[in-house]
């Protein structure tokens, strides 16, 4: 006997419920991928929060935030200051990186690579007794964790284009082309782009530099200090150093620091033209990046930040080379330009 | 039966209110946008590894976006790294080859180095050219240039 029971679905039943679970699948996969990227984001976030600690803690022992990249004059010669800048150039230096390692728990890699007893290229060229380039190049070449973006894609070393071929140091020592040790987190140097220039000291790094907070006029919670840079398309850094810090493009200091002329995730490549962001601050994350400010906090600064690159001037010059101080042109500086200097003397407000 | 229509009413409700749901969140920032792809030809020849700039001239310290020209002369408008597009409304547009990173890495990874400027100053530090951007994809030329003119290098060697 056929008797219409009432157990089981229908197949309508089935079909709605199927379509329902696959609607919610479709809005979770991309809500898993976000979340993901979050707390990679927030881990990024955290690694500069720690460099934003060593940089206090530095600051506390020596009264001074640690010089972008630095290398002393030689005894024989009494100019301190622009020795570096003469002379030939492939002059590998160690660069603030390297200064915060006894900050961030690498006291036995700062001690083991004798940064205070040798300069990058005396050890690199094997002047070191104790440390052979080859025990040299292997220390330089660690992965360190604080100073690696976990959003960021690379290799765990820095990016072919940021190698240490053809320093002094580097052909003395016989280590051929070698790519040192790679970093996500690179310095503000100010808004000019060129390597060789002495008169821009208005971020909070330069070379040989010693900036004190109270040399942020505009206040250490408005200019920032430490911004992200990624691998794929603008080559990371390195915690190393620089390997020619007066050469131009990418032969030069933006190793490990950056400027603000190039606009947050610059869509142009590399080095070009000043404006690539091989040169500038870039990240991974969506629509932005991390910056550490001086008085500590990281903030994420959206791309669409007023910022105006002010790249040609009267006659073709890039408008800040007329400038003066005190000129009220200054004040053509825009929001992110402004962030990045640390005594324009300009409000920010909000950004 | 009409508790076979309560339940498929139930369902349509919550699928169309997850669907509703899906639209929350993701707000953004970025302004609205056109596309813009073009060519570009010096004296008649494909002008390649030019940066060509378009400036807003509404509101000046918007972000401006930027192209590079491959061998064909064509460039695509980028708003950042990860976006394509350009804002809205009239642009100062720049055309220049100054410091373009050019050729194929050495064997060391090194580029071969920069081109100097090889697109006259009417064209870049003077520059005439405006375009109109408006919504949707649109194709922006400027083919007739002419390397007639004074060449300026941009100079910022020395400064604050």
């Amino acid at each position: 006997m056929f008797r219409r029971t009432k157990k089981g679905f229908t197949l309508i039943e089935l079909l709605v419920v199927i379509a329902i679970i696959a609607v919610l699948v479709a809005l979770l996969l991309p809500a898993v991928q976000q979340a993901r990227e979050a707390a990679r984001r927030s881990s990024c976030k955290n690694n500069l929060k720690q460099i934003g600690l060593a940089l206090h803690n530095y600051h506390d022992t020596y009264k001074s935030l640690p010089a972008n990249f630095w290398r002393h004059s030689r005894p024989d010669d009494p100019n301190t200051t622009n020795n570096y800048w003469s002379g030939s150039g492939s002059v590998e230096a160690y660069g603030w990186h390297v200064s915060l390692l006894p900050y961030l728990d690498q006291a036995p890699l700062f001690n083991q690579l004798d940064v205070n007893g040798y300069h990058l290229d005396k050890t690199l060229a094997g002047e070191n007794p104790n440390l052979t380039p080859q025990q040299a190049q292997t220390l330089l070449q660690s992965r360190l964790s604080v100073m690696m973006c976990p959003s960021d894609s690379n290799e765990g070393i820095a990016h072919r284009n940021r190698h240490f071929g053809g320093g002094q140091g580097t052909n003395a020592g016989g280590l051929g082309n070698w790519r040192p040790g790679i970093t996500n987190y690179i310095s503000n140097r100010g808004t000019r782009d060129q390597p060789q220039s002495r008169n821009d000291t208005h971020g909070a790094f330069f070379h040989n530099s010693s900036v004190k907070f109270r040399d942020f006029i505009d206040g250490t919670s408005n200019t920032f200090v430490v911004g992200e840079r990624e691998t794929p398309n603008c080559r990371s850094g390195s915690w190393v150093g620089v390997r020619n810090p007066r050469g131009s493009g990418g032969r030069g200091i933006w190793y490990v620091t950056a400027h603000a002329r190039a606009l947050i995730n610059s869509p142009v490549a590399s080095w070009s033209a000043n404006k690539g962001c091989g040169e500038g601050f870039a990240s991974m994350h969506t629509g932005g990046a991390q910056f550490l400010f001086g008085d500590g906090s990281v903030h994420f600064i959206s791309e669409n930040i007023d910022s105006n690159p002010l790249d040609r001037g009267p006659n073709g010059r890039a408008a800040w080379a007329i400038f003066t101080p005190g000129d009220d042109r200054w004040s053509w500086f825009s929001v992110y330009q402004r962030l990045a200097r640390r005594n324009d003397g300009f409000p920010t407000g909000d950004f | 039966m009409t508790k076979h229509t309560y339940f498929l009413r139930f369902c349509c409700l919550m699928a169309g209110s997850l669907i509703m749901l899906s639209g929350c969140g993701g707000a953004s920032d970025t302004p609205e946008m056109g596309y813009v792809t073009g060519t570009i030809k010096m004296d008649g020849k494909p002008l390649k590894n030019a940066l060509v700039t378009f400036r807003p001239q509404d509101h000046e310290t918007a972000r401006q976006s930027v192209g590079t020209t491959d061998e064909e002369g064509f460039y695509e408008l980028k708003y950042s790294l990860r976006e394509t597009g350009v804002m809205l409304g009239k642009h100062q547009v720049t055309i220049s080859t100054a410091g373009m990173e050019s050729g194929e890495y050495g064997a060391d990874g090194e580029g071969s180095g920069e081109t100097g400027e090889k697109v006259p100053a009417q064209y870049n530090v003077n520059s005439e050219l405006t375009a109109v951007v408006e919504p949707g994809s649109q194709t922006i030329d400027f083919l007739d240039l002419t390397s007639e003119g004074e060449i300026v290098e941009q100079d910022d060697s020395e400064g604050y």
